[in-house]
């Protein structure tokens, strides 16, 4: 059995519907209904559904954006309710985040450097100015950027590019999980490719662990090790992603896997 | 076979500044035919369409050598004639689903717009009219969606208004510009089947601009591979799959990820990133990114467009090894 | 696009006459402002009095100059106070809980529904006359409206990716407020302060013109104004030639904010 990293019990997420009239009930939308998800080192999940099905927010929730409204994220075994300040910053540090709209996931004032300086900035304690600026130059060639491009502005780069930079960002802290929404459905295929090529390779090197959050299962599956299905906020199927994909026990995900490959006949055929 | 019912021949749209944003685009729809156009984001697929639909942005200049529609020449026609002729002939299903709709209007006070601007009757005949082809393009209840605001309808419920819509007018052609893209995936698969069910029941022309290439095999007649703003391979469906020329086009096929990939061995990768500048040069334009990059490459080429398969690359199949 | 830009030329001219004078009154005045010359009474304007003189015989134009120092002082300092409580207070709201948020906002609004000058005019009776006291309680009076509108874009800003990414490496509420969303608001904010200055001036010479602000015998527009009034159907100039200063000054802001508002706002705020 592996070291689990990061563990999620039962978690419920509901949120506030605005009511429509003033003497109403208070109306409720359970977004995340009891899930339980354990990440190990070196792992990658895949969480795979369609939009509302919930997927994000538990992605928020196990890296602590939101606060589950039941259940508990368990990191390293410890609550993240019953963190000190220093344990806190050590969760901070090791859950690190890629969004799915590069550009957008960065502030279009910050030139590459400040964006990429930011994070160590908050969270590294060895954060010195020349320390800094050393790691940034040491990781732009890993994710495979020119260094003359930190005085650069996001806007300045393409979608594929700002996402090479996103990545960066999230390396620099040296994280144990990395969690990645959506990461590459709004860049290109050709560049979706380097992308995901380029995350297996880090992951290789450095042993992190991947919380893959995705609507396509070709993504999916070649990501994941492990694939949960969720559908309005239910994991209905998880298991090894090779299983699931290839024998999936429900229906649901079989007309998943039909609909986002749909002109592989020869293997919608066996499903 | 009967005359193409889109003509277009050396289209070039540059913008204010000069820069070259489509060069030489030449593409025919024949009549009942379905033609694909793929491309990644920034190959001027959508700019293709735009052009010609009429809707490029006042600061965008377009040239063309013809651009029929119809056997009615565009290219001679006044805006107030060409918009008619357009606004008959063509229906336009957009990739944003919410924004071609009037958020605060009632479906049944917007989709009959068209009918009455052309002249094709009243607006209780396009209202009826409306609810027929709501049933037709599959939806249940079309007396509750005609009064739905949009907001109230779910995505795949809006792109089938807008397919709707876009029927009013009995169209020759329907250009759809990445119809599917904003949806969710197993709504996408039940609105591609839609469109290709009406394609045969009414035989209606259709483009269709997607960045999906397994999903234009399944149901185009021809694909035009577009890169950089330009087309650089263009062939019937099967013929694009089995015997690709151009390596962008071997390159599309191969970086998507399949469910009989292995998840241990790499993609394989297209290196570097689309071009934005230069993009008039008749030399190719993939070159930086090829693997078959040969010193002719950088030289200016030119290419038959009369040959059934079209290919802007000096490699022709064979030619090529791996 | 021309258009806008004439406007932000005339306003910024308009206000330069009025700097001008202002800087001028520091260097040379045509006559000791105070001097009364009883013998040159309602003088019309000529080569020695240029605007004329008032009721005692002192020279209209002096008095407008060495007026336009407290007029501008007033303006300035005024809209700085609000402006900066406001955005304080709209940044707290915006960042804090629901119920916090909501308690801060119903007291800007019950501040809002009072008219300016009523508000003013009490917060005088309170505070007491004087120029400082003005400041004080035009300043006061400046705050609902920066603080409606920074909890506004605050708001509005929230909820950008570039925010959560933020959030996602551990900065704190005030981080974000001041290095990531204060850049974007910047250019609202001038446009907003410019049109502030020319409500302030004018707020500052009703408070004059009633008596509640700057006392005499120093000079003020407003003040001017109100003494003019009783001699207006038979000396009218005497009120003519403070009137236009006035509606120069307010108009000069009034043009420069709007015209800042179409250049700096509406091509997003990025240079």
């Amino acid at each position: 059995m592996k070291e689990i990293i990061l563990e999620g019990k039962q978690i419920v997420k509901d949120f506030a519907l605005k009511k429509e009239v003033f003497w109403e009930k208070k109306k409720t939308l359970r977004a995340v209904a009891g899930v339980d998800v354990q990440l190990g080192r070196g792992q990658t999940i895949g969480i795979v559904g369609e939009s509302g099905s919930g997927k994000s927010t538990l992605g928020e929730i196990l890296g602590g954006l939101q606060n589950p409204t039941q259940g508990c994220v368990l990191y390293r075994g410890v609550d993240l309710r019953q963190m000190d300040r220093r344990q806190r910053r050590q969760y901070r540090r090791n859950i690190q985040f890629i969004f799915q709209n590069p550009k957008e996931s960065m502030n279009p004032y910050f030139t590459i450097e400040k964006i990429l300086t930011e994070p160590m900035k908050l969270l590294d304690e060895q954060f010195t100015p020349a320390y800094a600026r050393q790691k940034i130059l040491d990781i732009l060639p890993q994710v495979g950027m020119e260094p003359d491009c930190i005085r650069k502005y996001p806007h300045e780069l393409s979608g594929g590019q700002c996402q090479r930079i996103a990545i960066a960002r999230a390396l620099l802290l040296n994280p144990e999980v990395i969690v990645c929404d959506e990461c590459v459905s709004a860049l290109d295929v050709s560049v979706q490719a380097q992308i995901l090529n380029l995350l297996k390779s880090l992951q290789r090197r450095y042993g992190t662990s991947y919380l893959f959050i995705s609507h396509d299962m070709g993504v999916i599956h070649y990501m994941s090790d492990y694939v949960l299905v969720m559908v309005g906020g239910q994991v209905i199927e998880q298991g090894d992603g090779v299983q699931v994909m290839r024998h999936p026990s429900q229906a649901y995900t079989a007309r998943l896997i039909r609909s986002s490959l749909f002109a592989e006949d020869s293997l919608c055929a066996a499903l | 076979m009967s005359a193409p019912v889109l003509q277009l021949q050396g289209c070039t749209v540059t913008d204010a500044r000069d820069n070259v944003l489509i060069h030489d685009v030449s593409l025919s729809v024949g009549a009942h035919e379905c033609v694909g156009i793929i491309g990644e984001s920034g190959s001027g697929k959508t700019m293709t369409a735009r052009a010609i639909l009429g809707l490029l942005s006042k600061d965008l200049k377009l040239s063309a050598r013809q651009m029929s529609l119809c056997s009615q020449d565009l290219l001679t026609m006044n805006e107030k004639q060409k918009r008619a002729v357009i606004g008959q002939e063509i229906g336009f299903v957009p990739q944003n689903t919410v924004a071609y709709l009037h958020p605060l209007i009632r479906i049944r006070n917007q989709i009959a717009d068209g009918f009455v601007q052309a002249g094709r009757g009243t607006r209780q005949q396009g209202q009826a009219k409306a609810e027929q082809l709501l049933a037709s393009v599959g939806i249940r209840d079309p007396k509750r969606v005609m009064n739905s605001y949009p907001g109230q309808l779910s995505g795949g419920m809006r792109q089938r208004v807008n397919i709707a819509m876009a029927l009013m007018c009995d169209p020759q052609l329907i250009i759809a510009d990445e119809p599917t893209t904003a949806l969710d995936c197993i709504v996408q698969q039940q609105v591609t089947e839609l469109f290709f069910q009406l394609h045969q029941q009414r035989n209606t022309a259709i483009l269709m601009i997607s960045h999906n290439l397994t999903m234009l095999k399944k149901y185009c007649d021809r694909i035009i591979v577009m890169y950089a703003g330009q087309i650089v391979e263009a062939a019937s469906a099967q013929e694009i799959f089995d015997h690709p020329h151009h390596p962008y086009t071997r390159a599309l096929i191969s970086v998507i990820p399949r469910l009989d990939q292995d998840p241990n061995v790499p993609l394989t990768e297209i290196p570097g990133y689309v071009p934005e500048k230069n993009r008039g040069r008749t030399s190719c334009l993939f070159a930086d990114r090829c693997a078959h990059c040969q010193p002719q490459c950088r030289q200016p080429l030119q290419f038959s467009d009369a040959l059934p398969h079209f290919s802007r690359c000096i490699l022709q199949e064979g030619g090529m090894a791996g | 696009m021309k258009k806008k830009k004439i406007t932000v030329i005339l306003g910024a001219i308009l206000i330069s006459i009025i700097l001008l004078l202002c800087v001028v009154s520091f260097f040379w005045l045509p006559f000791d402002p105070d001097r009364m010359d009883t013998a040159n009474r309602f003088a019309l304007p000529s080569m020695t009095h240029l605007l004329g003189t008032d009721q005692f015989g002192r020279d209209v134009l002096s008095r407008i100059m060495i007026a336009s120092r407290s007029a501008l002082l007033v303006g300035l300092c005024s809209v700085s106070v609000g402006a900066l409580i406001g955005l304080v207070v709209g940044a707290i709201a915006a960042m804090s809980g629901p119920r916090l948020q909501s308690l801060i906002m119903r007291v800007i609004d019950g501040f809002m529904a009072f008219p300016g000058i009523l508000l003013a005019m009490m917060l005088v009776a309170v505070l007491g006359k004087g120029q400082i006291n003005a400041v004080i309680a035009i300043g006061i009076f400046m705050i609902p409206s920066f603080s409606r509108l920074v909890y506004s874009m605050i708001l509005e800003n929230k909820t950008r990716l570039h925010i959560k990414a933020a959030r996602s490496y551990g900065c704190g509420p005030v981080r974000i407020v001041v290095s990531h969303i204060f850049p974007d608001m910047l250019p609202r904010l001038i446009t907003q302060f410019s049109s502030s200055i020319g409500g302030a001036i004018l707020t500052e010479s009703s408070l004059s013109f009633l008596g509640l602000g700057i006392q005499p015998p120093s000079a003020s527009w407003g003040m001017m104004l109100s003494e003019a009034r009783q001699y207006v159907l038979s000396y009218p100039f005497i009120a003519i030639a403070p009137g236009v200063v006035l509606l120069v000054a307010v108009l000069g802001f009034n043009l420069l904010g709007d015209g800042l508002n179409d250049r700096l706002v509406q091509r997003g705020g990025r240079a």
